[in-house]
């Protein structure tokens, strides 16, 4: 039941081409002192959920940060919708259709969840469609209709996840990308969300989701892959690696 | 003990009140937004007490029509020092501490320098002039035209910015960049112009209360001063980058200090205000109003 490790480089020149609707070549990021990613290449499952895992510190939040625009990219290149998107800021991603839910939430504390919402929607390709995504997304967190006039610090961890899901969504995006959406949630929470996950790619999202929740993550993922010291050493179909004897010792314990 | 409870004072404070509302707003939003601590932040008022003083002796302008002029003078002062200094330091993502010691720095250096220019240019003389000096009896208490027009003139700008910012789109980004700036950016907002839009605003309308300040006060280089610091307490005290705290805040400093100085003294006002100032900073840092906002 165990599929070989297959090498992230040559699997990446032969999968890796300008159609591709989204795609990370060769990436190099890091901080100012630190070199945290050395060649990261991977390709999003169009309509589907690819996932990153990883431990503590492998690098997950700063690819996912790197994509979204927010840390600057050192070389390499991402393209999206066959345009290549590498220097693009912040803004002019999300505008284009990538949109981010970053770890630790952040929503906007002093701000109500509706407004939190509102300013989710504030590229213009979603500002046209604002009110049928609340709507939307209203019914799929009915705990955010609720809240909605309570200010978004006040909610419980669970539901400022939801939030930022929801803030996410509004941003009308064609890719999701998730950083650790069940990190410090009560196990019920991280279930439902990831319950939910699914039916975003069911609305025709494509998804990226980074998560140390190994297990959960595999069997959602249509691929996986796994990022070690800030490269890929490993990656497959999440079923594969679900069965992979190297996942299994070191990220599922048995 | 009774003329405490007189509709005099309540007008003087309330107009002192909304005056040191309208400027810490403009400190706020510059400070909330980019983390510029703008010890310059009185200089600006001062221009624009300069400004309307011109105006009026010159081209016999009323100052409240040359308000929107003043506004715009001053705003451009704020995208100046923006586009010169701050910039391309806010684009880089420095981080917070680092921001508000260089701004410090170089507001210093800005306020000098434009205290300076206004001795040369205006000489260090006091000056004044009578616009909308008629006194208005209105239920018992004696007001002049030109306080009646500070007052409505501030309180209007306070009501207009907060339906800005709690009613629009653009204003939910200036709540939002202050609030959570990373979080700002990954939802897709225009840094930059959002920044443009609070120092165009900030440096604004504190020009704008310095015209209606030269209409009843003696103006010089160095008025800008007391208005600094003023600010400093009333943001600090309302919670920094706290918006309808530092208002409110406006308004509590002007009626502490308006009766405070009504039981004792005009001498004891600058002890006043540093003592709430170092009062605030020892026992309750993250501002009387409002927690501290996070970085
Ligand atoms: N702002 C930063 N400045 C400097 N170094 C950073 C910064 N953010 C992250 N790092 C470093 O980059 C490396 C990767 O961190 P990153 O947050 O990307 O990992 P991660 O896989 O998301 O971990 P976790 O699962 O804990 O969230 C770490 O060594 C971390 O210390
Ligand atoms: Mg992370």
């Amino acid at each position: 039941m165990s599929s070989p490790p297959i090498s992230a480089k040559t699997t990446m020149r032969g999968r890796t081409t300008m159609s591709d609707f989204f795609s990370v070549r060769d990436l190099h990021v890091g901080y100012d002192e630190v070199r945290v990613l050395h060649g990261v290449s991977l390709t999003a499952v169009e309509g589907g959920i690819t996932a990153v895992i990883g431990s503590n510190g492998a690098g997950k939040s700063t690819l996912l940060r790197s994509l979204c625009g927010i840390v600057p990219i050192g070389s390499g290149t991402v393209s999206f919708e066959g345009r290549d998107v590498t220097d693009q800021s912040a803004e002019r991603l999300v505008a284009g259709g990538i949109s981010m839910v970053p770890e630790g939430r952040w929503i906007f504390p002093d701000m109500t969840v509706l407004e939190n919402l509102r300013v989710g929607a504030i590229n213009p390709r979603a500002r046209a469609v604002k009110d049928e995504t609340l709507q939307a997304v209203m019914e799929m967190f009915p705990r955010l209709r609720e809240r909605s006039s309570q200010l978004g610090g006040t909610l419980s961890g669970g539901e400022q996840q939801m939030l930022a899901l929801g803030r996410g969504l509004m941003a009308a995006p064609k890719l999701l990308l998730l950083d650790e959406p069940t990190l410090g949630l009560a196990p019920g929470i991280a279930k439902q969300i990831f319950k939910i996950l699914p039916d975003l790619t069911a609305l025709g999202l494509t998804v990226v989701l980074a998560e140390q929740n190994v297990s959960k993550t595999l069997s959602i993922a249509d691929y996986a892959y796994v990022l070690e010291n800030g490269g890929i050493v490993l990656e497959g179909s999440g079923k594969d690696l679900l069965g992979d004897d190297a996942i299994r010792t070191a990220y599922l314990g048995h | 003990m009774d003329f405490l409870l007189s509709g005099q004072l309540l007008f003087a404070a309330l107009v002192l009140g909304s005056v040191y509302a309208v400027i810490a707003l403009g400190l706020n939003l510059v400070y909330g937004t980019m983390r510029l601590l703008n010890i310059a932040h009185g200089e600006i008022v001062m221009v624009g007490a300069y400004a309307a003083f011109w105006g009026f002796s010159l081209l016999g302008l009323s100052p409240l029509v040359a308000l929107p002029v003043v506004g715009v003078l001053t705003g451009a002062i704020g995208l100046f020092l923006y586009g010169t200094l701050f910039r391309a330091q806010l684009a880089a993502n420095k981080p917070v501490a680092q921001l508000e010691a260089s701004s410090l720095l170089l507001f210093f250096g800005v306020s000098i320098v434009m205290q300076n220019l206004a001795s040369l240019a205006f000489t260090a003389t006091p000056r004044a002039y009578q616009h909308l000096d008629t006194v208005y009896q209105i239920g018992g208490v004696a007001m002049t035209g030109n306080r009646i027009a500070t007052l409505v003139v501030s309180v209007a700008i306070l009501v207009a910015v907060l339906l800005f910012l709690n009613r629009s789109i653009y204003g939910l980004a200036v709540k939002a960049l202050i609030q959570h700036r990373d979080a700002a950016r990954v939802v897709g907002i225009n840094v930059d112009r959002v920044q443009t839009v609070s120092i165009l605003a900030g440096f604004g309308i504190a020009g704008i209360a310095g015209a209606l300040v030269s209409m009843a006060e003696q103006i010089s280089p160095f008025m800008g001063f007391p208005f600094t610091i003023a600010s400093f307490v009333v943001i600090i005290m309302g919670g920094l980058g706290n918006i309808v705290g530092g208002i409110m805040a406006g308004f509590l400093l002007a009626f502490i200090e308006i009766y405070a100085v009504a039981l004792t003294s005009a001498n004891f006002r600058s002890i006043l205000i540093y003592g709430i100032f170092v009062g605030i900073l020892v026992l309750r840092p993250q501002g009387l109003l409002g927690k501290a906002r996070r970085s």
